[in-house]
C-alpha cells in the first residue's frame, strides 16, 4: 500500500513538474512586447529591447540601430539592440504597454507620446532620468518649454523628448482661393466660423476637421487648444488639483456645439471608429474638408510624400493659421512631444539611457524628425540634414518660444476621457455646451475622485 | 473457489485488501478529474476570486493608484450604479440578447432545423453549410466582412446594391447601429441554434409524426403540438447557453462599432473593457464584471427553475 502511495505520489509529482514546465513554456512564448524585458548580459555583452508602435518610426530605427551598435563598439561597449515592433493603433498600444509595465515585462526603452508620461511615472514604471541627463552635455540644448512638459510633478524627468510639435489650423490654400474665401489669419473664432459657413455654402459639406469625441480620443489636438486661448488651464499647479469648471471649458464646449449645430464639422465621422480615416486621410487630401486642426506631423506623417495620405505639392497647397482667440491675439499650441522612456525594471539603465541620448542627437535625430515630421526639441539642429531640408519643421521649432502650452499632469488620461465624454454629449445631440461642461465635471469627479478636482 | 474459501477462512487478512480496493476505487475519480480541477481552479476560480477582491479596491494600472492599492469597500459598486452609463449599457445588453439570441437566432435556427429535418428538401448539404459558415468564421473576420458590407457612402457592399435600385446610400452603423449588430449576431448564431434543434428533432421517433399525419394534422400543427413540446428540454438549454454567451459578446461588436456611435452599442462587456483596459480602472471594471456575473447567474437560475431540467 505504501509502495502504491509512493507510486501515486511520484506520478503526481511528475504531473506537477510537467504542468509547471508547460505553463512556463506558455508564459515565455508571449507577445513580442511582453518578451521585451529580456536583457541578457553575458560576458559584458548587453542586449537592450526597444519598443516602437508606428511603422514609419520603426523603419528609421531599423536603419539607426546598427549605427548605434557600431558607435558603442567603437567605445568598447558591446550592445545589441533588439527592435520590438508592436504596430497597433494608439489606444491599443497604450493598453499593451500598460499591461507590460504592470507585469514587469516592459522593454528597456519605449517610444510614446509625452501625455502618457505622468501616469506611467506616478505608477512607478519608469526610471528617473534626471541624474543621467544632468551629466549629459546635450541636455542643456533642450528648449525650456520642452523640458517643462517632460518634468514630472516631483521635479524629475522620466522621459527624454525626441520630437516636438506645434498644433495649428492647417488649411487647403488652393481650395479656399478657388472658393473665393479669405486665407488671411482669422483673429477670432467668430471670424473663422463665418469663413467656414462660406465654404459650406459653396461645397455643401462640413469644412472643419476637429479631433473630438471618444472615438478620436485626443482632446489635446482639439478643444484644449481652444481652452488655452481663453486663458484658462485644466490643472492648478498650486493645489495640485484638476480644474473641471471654468469659463474656458464652457466656452470650448459651446464652440463645439455651435460648430455641430451649424453643420460645420463631420459629426457622423466623429462618432464612428477611426474618425481620422474618412476626414484627415480622405476628405482633406481631396479638398472636400479643407480646414483641419493639425500638428507638425501633418507635414510628413499624415500628408507628406511617404505619409499616410500624400498630398502632391503639399507645401504650396497647404498653409497654416494660428488658433484664433476672442482676445484677438492668435497663438500656436506647443503639444504632443514623443519621448524615449526607460523602464524601471531594466537591467542596464546606463546603456538604455545612452541609447535614448544617442537617438536624440545629431544625424540620428535629424533623420527621425524628417521622417515623422516633427520639430526638434533642442537647438542647434537647423543645419543638420535631412532635418535642415524642411523649413516648415524648422518654423514650427521656432514657434516654441511664443506657443502656449498645457503641460501633461498625473491623471491626464482620466481627465482626457472625462472631457471626451462631454464632447460626445454634444456630438450625439444630447447636450448643449453648458450641459457637456457639467457632464465633464461630473465624470472627472467619478474617474479621479472628488478629492483630486477643484469644485 | 479456492479464493472464496481463502477469503472466508481469513477475514482479518482480507480486510486491508478490501479497504485498499475501496480506497483505490474512490480515488479514481479524484485522479481522473484532478488535472481538470487544478486547471479550473488556477484559471477560472482563482481569477474569479481575485476579480471579486479587486472589485473592492481602487486598483488601477497607471497613476498613483497602481502603486498604492487600497480597499474601498462598495465604492466601485456605488459608482457603477450612480453612473448612468453602466445601467444604460446593461439595458443595451438586455436588448441585444433578447432580440438577437432569444428571438432572432431561436426563430431562424428553429426554422432551419425543421426544414433540414425534412426528407423532401433538396440541396440540404449546401443549405446547412451556408448556415454553418458564419459560425466557423473567426470573430474578427466576421466583423471586418460586415464592416465592409455596411460601410458608409458608396464604399459599402450593401449601399452599392441599393444604388442599383436607385436608393441612396445609408449609413447603417450610424443610423441603425443596434439593429445592425443584432442582425449580424443573428447571422452568426443561427448555426448553433440549428445544430441543437436539429439534433433534438432527429431524436423524435418518426412514428409519432406519421401517426399525427395519418390523423390529419397539418404541418404547423405537427410542429406546434408535437415537435416543440418534445424538444422543450433542448430549447431551454439553448436559451440558457445563448443568453449567457450573448451577454458576454465583445469582439464582434467592438470591432464594428467600438460601442458607438455615441454609446448606442455600448454593451456591458464593452463598458467593462473600456473601464478596465482603456481607462485602466481595474477595480471599477472588476466590479462591473461581478455585476455581470451575478446577472448571468440569476438568469441561469431562472432558466433552470423554469425548465426543471437537469442541466
Amino acid at each position: 500500500m505504501d509502495r502504491q502511495r509512493r507510486k501515486r505520489g511520484k506520478i503526481l509529482t511528475v504531473g506537477a513538474v510537467v504542468l509547471s514546465a508547460l505553463l512556463a513554456a506558455c508564459s515565455s512564448s508571449g507577445s513580442p512586447g511582453s518578451s521585451g524585458g529580456v536583457s541578457n548580459s553575458t560576458s559584458g555583452h548587453i542586449t537592450l529591447t526597444l519598443l516602437e508602435s508606428q511603422q514609419i518610426r520603426a523603419q528609421i530605427l531599423q536603419q539607426l540601430i546598427p549605427q548605434f551598435e557600431a558607435a558603442m563598439a567603437a567605445k568598447g561597449q558591446h550592445i545589441t539592440v533588439k527592435l520590438v515592433k508592436d504596430i497597433v493603433p494608439g489606444n491599443n498600444y497604450q493598453t499593451l504597454l500598460t499591461e507590460d509595465y504592470n507585469a514587469g515585462t516592459a522593454p528597456d526603452v519605449a517610444d510614446y507620446g509625452i501625455t502618457w508620461l505622468p501616469d506611467f511615472a506616478a505608477a512607478g514604471y519608469l526610471l528617473n532620468l534626471t541624474p543621467y541627463l544632468n551629466k549629459w552635455p546635450g541636455w542643456k540644448t533642450f528648449y525650456p518649454s520642452v523640458v517643462s512638459q517632460s518634468e514630472s510633478s516631483d521635479g524629475a524627468i522620466y522621459g527624454l523628448v525626441h520630437e516636438a510639435s506645434t498644433q495649428q489650423i492647417f488649411y487647403r490654400a488652393d481650395v479656399l482661393q478657388k472658393l473665393g474665401v479669405s486665407t488671411q489669419q482669422p483673429q477670432t473664432w467668430s471670424s473663422l466660423i463665418s469663413r467656414l459657413k462660406q465654404i459650406k455654402a459653396k461645397t455643401g459639406q462640413p469644412p472643419l476637421i476637429i479631433p473630438a469625441g471618444t472615438d478620436w480620443a485626443a482632446p489635446e489636438q482639439g478643444l484644449y487648444n481652444v481652452i488655452l486661448g481663453t486663458g484658462s488651464q485644466l490643472y492648478d499647479q498650486k493645489t495640485g488639483k484638476w480644474i473641471v469648471r471654468s469659463p474656458g471649458i464652457t466656452y470650448a464646449y459651446d464652440l463645439l456645439a455651435t460648430l455641430k449645430n451649424d453643420g460645420l464639422i463631420p459629426t457622423t465621422d466623429l462618432l464612428n471608429p477611426n474618425p481620422w480615416q474618412p476626414t484627415k486621410y480622405v476628405a482633406f487630401p481631396k479638398g472636400t474638408m479643407p480646414v483641419s486642426f493639425e500638428g507638425t506631423w501633418g507635414w510628413q506623417y499624415d500628408w507628406g510624400p511617404k505619409g499616410t495620405a500624400p498630398i502632391p505639392d503639399l507645401t504650396s497647397k497647404v498653409k497654416t493659421w494660428d488658433f484664433p482667440a476672442e482676445s484677438g491675439s492668435p497663438y500656436a499650441d506647443a503639444i504632443d512631444g514623443y519621448v524615449w522612456a526607460v523602464s524601471k525594471t531594466t537591467k542596464h539603465p546606463a546603456a538604455a539611457v545612452e541609447l535614448a541620448e544617442w537617438l536624440t542627437t545629431g544625424k540620428a535625430l535629424a533623420e527621425q524628425l524628417a521622417a515623422v515630421g516633427a520639430a526638434s526639441p533642442r537647438s542647434g539642429m537647423d543645419n543638420v540634414a535631412p532635418y535642415s531640408n524642411y523649413p516648415e519643421l524648422i518654423q514650427a521649432e521656432h514657434e516654441f518660444s511664443t506657443a502656449k502650452a498645457m503641460d501633461p499632469e498625473t491623471n491626464q488620461d482620466k481627465i482626457d476621457q472625462a472631457f471626451e465624454m462631454g464632447e460626445n454629449g454634444i456630438l450625439t445631440g444630447k447636450d448643449t455646451g453648458a450641459q457637456a461642461a457639467a457632464l465633464f465635471a461630473q465624470q472627472a469627479a467619478v474617474l479621479l475622485g472628488s478629492s483630486n478636482v477643484e469644485s | 473457489m479456492s479464493n472464496a474459501t481463502g477469503r472466508r477462512a481469513s477475514p482479518v487478512l482480507a480486510r486491508p485488501g478490501r479497504m485498499w480496493r475501496r480506497a483505490r476505487a474512490a480515488s479514481v475519480p479524484v485522479v481522473m478529474a484532478g488535472p481538470a480541477l487544478v486547471l479550473i481552479g488556477l484559471f477560472v476560480v482563482a481569477p474569479a476570486v481575485y476579480g471579486i477582491w479587486l472589485s473592492f479596491t481602487n486598483k488601477t494600472l497607471e497613476g498613483i493608484g497602481a502603486l498604492h492599492t487600497q480597499f474601498v469597500g462598495l465604492e466601485n459598486y456605488r459608482t457603477l450604479f450612480t453612473d448612468g452609463g453602466f445601467l444604460q449599457s446593461l439595458g443595451l445588453s438586455a436588448e441585444f440578447v433578447f432580440f438577437s439570441a432569444i428571438v432572432g437566432q431561436f426563430v431562424l435556427g428553429m426554422i432551419a432545423a425543421i426544414l433540414l429535418s425534412r426528407t423532401t428538401i433538396r440541396f440540404k448539404g449546401a443549405f446547412g453549410a451556408a448556415i454553418l459558415l458564419p459560425m466557423v468564421v473567426p470573430e474578427t473576420v466576421a466583423a471586418l466582412a460586415w464592416g465592409s458590407m455596411l460601410a458608409q457612402g458608396q464604399f459599402g457592399t450593401l449601399n452599392r446594391g441599393l444604388h442599383l435600385l436607385g436608393i441612396g446610400p445609408v449609413d447603417w452603423l450610424q443610423s441603425a447601429p443596434m439593429l445592425s449588430i443584432i442582425i449580424i449576431n443573428i447571422w452568426r448564431g443561427i448555426a448553433f441554434a440549428m445544430i441543437m434543434f436539429q439534433a433534438a428533432i432527429e431524436s423524435i421517433p418518426k412514428e409519432i409524426e406519421e401517426a399525427a399525419r395519418v390523423d390529419g394534422a397539418s404541418a404547423w400543427q405537427i410542429v406546434r403540438r408535437i415537435t416543440l413540446p418534445l424538444i422543450r428540454g433542448p430549447i431551454q438549454l439553448y436559451m440558457l447557453v445563448s443568453t449567457i454567451t450573448t451577454f458576454a459578446i465583445f469582439g464582434l461588436v467592438y470591432f464594428l462599432t467600438q460601442g458607438g456611435p455615441g454609446g448606442a452599442t455600448n454593451l456591458v462587456a464593452i463598458y467593462i473593457y473600456n473601464y478596465a483596459f482603456q481607462f485602466f480602472e481595474i477595480g471599477l471594471g472588476s466590479a462591473g464584471s461581478v455585476v455581470l456575473l451575478l446577472a448571468v447567474v440569476v438568469l441561469g437560475t431562472v432558466y433552470v427553475r423554469l425548465s426543471r431540467a437537469e442541466v
